[in-house]
């Protein structure tokens, strides 16, 4: 194998500074992608849709969430999914609901993990295709991937 | 892990509610949810393991499902509530990565 000499060393480095400046741009892509999947071409509305979630997370290895409409269900018209994206995560598909008509509502909670501090989405699609989207901005002292 | 998973810690707020009530259940399972990104004491990479599908059904009728990723938290923990509109039994279920899947069922008599 050919040793590196200087210059080649330095190309490597080159181009492993600029993966790294790559890391974000493309979580953020991803992130993007999830949400033009999500939204299916509709403009998000943000009139009753809640995501609670705290404004700071002592501890990122399990930070309650809730989702929920807040809007009148009927059987023509439920929530039928619920997206959450957390776009500085590794991944950052959290997690996604789906329900039937049976349930009357779209009231949930979880506990999730968050590697660092960033704005945390939540999307739900009514059946007749209505999207809401609510975002939220949390700060992570310790990240919660490697706990 | 071993493949006997504990029974699923569970709490409802009623049983017998009346035709459209709200009915609130909270569940959480055992489960470590290996992100395959962590490192054990020997520096080697553990593999990754978690529960991936929740789906939850009452009276042969499907209520609702939760697909999971890597984020949920250890033990993964859920809150969710119904219009309860028809007795029967309310059927939960689990399954992981590495063919785990963890069973629960709980009666509802509307009243």
């Amino acid at each position: 194998m050919k040793r590196l000499n200087r210059r080649d060393t330095l190309k490597l480095g080159g181009v492993a500074i600029a993966a790294l400046a790559a890391g974000p741009a493309f979580a953020r892509k991803e992130a993007d992608a999830l949400i033009a999947e999500f939204t299916r071409g509709r403009k998000p509305e943000t009139a009753g849709f809640v995501l609670d979630i705290p404004l700071s997370a002592e501890n990122a290895s399990a930070v309650p969430v809730t989702l929920k409409v807040e809007r009148n269900f009927s059987a023509a018209n439920y929530c039928e999914e619920m997206l959450l994206i957390a776009e500085k995560n590794p991944h950052p598909t959290v997690c996604r609901f789906r329900f039937t008509k049976n349930m009357g509502m779209a009231n949930v909670t979880s506990r999730i993990r968050l590697a660092e501090s960033q704005t945390v989405v939540a999307l739900a699609r009514m059946s007749d295709g209505t999207v809401l989207v609510d975002r939220k901005a949390i700060t992570v002292t310790i990240g919660g991937c490697n706990g | 892990m071993s493949n006997t998973p504990s029974k699923p810690r569970l709490w409802m707020s009623t049983r017998t509610p009346a035709k459209g009530d709200v009915v609130t259940v909270k569940v959480m399972v055992t489960h470590p949810m290996e992100t395959g990104m962590r490192k054990n004491a020997m520096s080697q990479l553990i593999p990754r393991n978690i529960i991936t599908q929740f789906e939850c059904s009452l009276a042969g009728e499907p209520l609702m499902s939760w697909q999971l990723d890597t984020a949920v938290s250890q033990n993964p923990y859920l809150e969710f509530r119904f219009v309860a509109e028809k007795s029967g039994e309310l059927k939960m279920r689990w399954a992981g990565e590495d063919g785990t899947t963890i069973e629960t069922t709980e009666s509802i008599t509307v009243g």
